[in-house]
């Protein structure tokens, strides 16, 4: 095949530039447009190939992204507000389901809160400014033990007042049980005429930037901490022992009853989204649901005894009955 | 074997360190912000969360802070794409730097897959460093292959 004038100046070009006299260039410049549009001209094959490559992979990554549920994340640590229509399948659970499960679970124990006595109650003002029971919930959003816990004391509450502003969460992901779907009690606000419920989560889902421990989200009062030192240890709690430091999550319900560690393993929700399991809440069949529900009888029994059994309806209902004679409550 | 360089535009020399310069600066400030994260100016809404994605596990590769390997990559690459070093003869400086480029870019995807998909939150000087590090791509991809030979070029 003849080489065409073109493939003659290409191999002029191939040379190195630098040694190239700028003489010699010159003069061969107007001869040779080719040579310099090589790289001024609109990008070949090979550009728009991996720029296709690059903007493919990125519009995938966007499609899959606002496919799974838009910008709003409930996995690190942004407030999601949870959706109305899980919160109504969380507080909506059907009395049949409670009375049904009672305090069985087929997966493993559930443990019921810890009952103390002789010790000052816990109590606060409600919004209408009665000194009512205190509910109080120190844990954190990383923690998977309180993502467990999460899951029935809402349940547990939602019997006795009403929830507002829940939040999307998981636990922290490179932990055990790495990304529980939970919820957060973070701008969560409960109302009720018969207890306040107070909580703070220690600290986010996700490391600090030093990458020494977990980034801060809410801090304890003096007179929250006095309560975790003094209820969250082996003199209360049993099998706790001093390494053991003081546990998370950690509730008191109005220093008569107190919980330490999730009352049942986060394990039980591993490989479930947070969905499935408030799907699952209206199947009492359903080993997860026995396990949470278990949990919130527990709670809610401990409540009843706080609240004079009121609602009756709710204290008076056989899976609570269940409850309470486990519990050994009058 | 007989390495030949072919010619670079000018236009190429000046928008690839000027890139290089901007990605620098973002990179220097995302470091400075590791160390010091009050120093974070970053709205907070639905799509942009800073301190969300600058906190979470993705921001390390390897132990390393991706901020430091950001700050490290663009130290090099402005040194790489220095008028004066894109006038060297040495071959192989010129496939570094678009190798640098290619490795780079790949690295944007990933970061850019664990912001949408794993923390869910975008930061905005990271966009501003992955949109630099596309352009630069871009660029480099439309004049280095056939500044190294590997393609001819429309003329040839």
């Amino acid at each position: 095949m003849a080489k065409s004038p073109a493939s003659k100046k290409n191999i002029a070009s191939s040379r190195p530039a630098s040694s190239r006299p700028a003489t010699q260039a010159a003069k061969r410049a107007p001869a040779r447009p080719p040579a310099k549009s090589s790289s001024g001209r609109p990008a070949g094959l090979f550009t728009w190939l991996a720029i296709g490559l690059v903007v493919v992979i990125v519009a995938t990554l966007v499609i899959i992204k606002v496919a799974s549920g838009g910008p709003a994340t409930g996995g690190k640590g942004t407030f999601t507000a949870t959706d109305p229509v899980m919160v109504a399948q969380l507080t909506g659970v059907p009395m049949s389901v409670f009375n049904t499960v009672g305090v069985t679970s087929s997966v493993e124990g559930v443990t019921p809160p810890i009952a103390v006595s002789g010790q000052p109650p816990l109590t606060a003002r409600n919004s209408s400014g009665a000194t009512v029971p205190e509910v109080l919930y120190i844990g954190a959003e990383y923690c998977p033990y309180c993502a467990a816990q999460r899951w029935s004391t809402i349940i547990a509450l939602s019997r006795f007042g009403t929830w507002s502003n829940l939040g999307n969460m998981t636990s922290y992901a490179h932990d055990v049980y790495p990304n529980t779907p939970t919820f957060t009690f973070a701008k969560a606000t409960y109302k009720s005429k018969y207890l306040v419920f107070d909580s703070v989560e220690e600290y986010r889902n996700y490391l600090n930037a030093a990458g020494t421990n977990y980034q801060v989200l809410q801090t304890p009062t003096k007179e929250q901490v006095a309560l975790i030192e003094k209820y969250d240890t082996s003199k209360y709690i049993k099998g706790l022992t001093t390494s053991d430091g003081n546990p998370i999550p950690f509730m008191t319900f109005d220093n008569k009853f107190l919980v330490s560690g999730a009352s049942y393993s986060p394990d039980t929700l591993t490989n479930l989204s947070r969905s499935a399991i408030a799907t699952g809440l209206s199947d009492p069949t359903s080993p997860v649901t026995d396990a949470i529900i278990a949990s919130a009888n527990y709670q809610s029994a401990a409540i009843c005894s706080l609240t004079n059994n009121q609602p009756s309806n709710v204290c008076t209902s056989s899976g609570v009955m269940a409850a309470k004679t486990a519990m050994k409550i009058k | 074997m007989n390495r030949t360089l072919g010619r670079v535009p000018t236009w190429a020399i000046i928008t690839t360190f000027l890139l290089s310069l901007i990605g620098l600066g973002l990179s220097t400030y995302l470091t400075i912000t590791h160390f010091r994260p009050a120093d974070l100016f970053c709205t907070e809404n639905g799509v942009f969360n800073c301190s969300l994605v600058t906190n979470s596990g993705e921001s390390r590769f390897i132990g390393i802070p991706v901020a430091f390997l950001g700050l490290g990559t663009y130290v090099v690459m402005s040194v790489l794409n220095s008028p004066w070093v894109w006038r060297a003869r040495n071959y192989w400086i010129h496939v570094a730097r678009y190798v640098l480029s290619i490795v780079s870019m790949c690295f944007v995807l990933w970061l850019l897959t664990a912001e949408l998909l794993i923390i869910k939150s975008l930061c905005l000087y990271c966009t501003g460093v992955h949109i630099v590090t596309f352009a630069l791509f871009i660029v480099l991809t439309q004049v280095s292959p056939a500044q190294l030979g590997w393609v001819r070029s429309r003329a040839q």
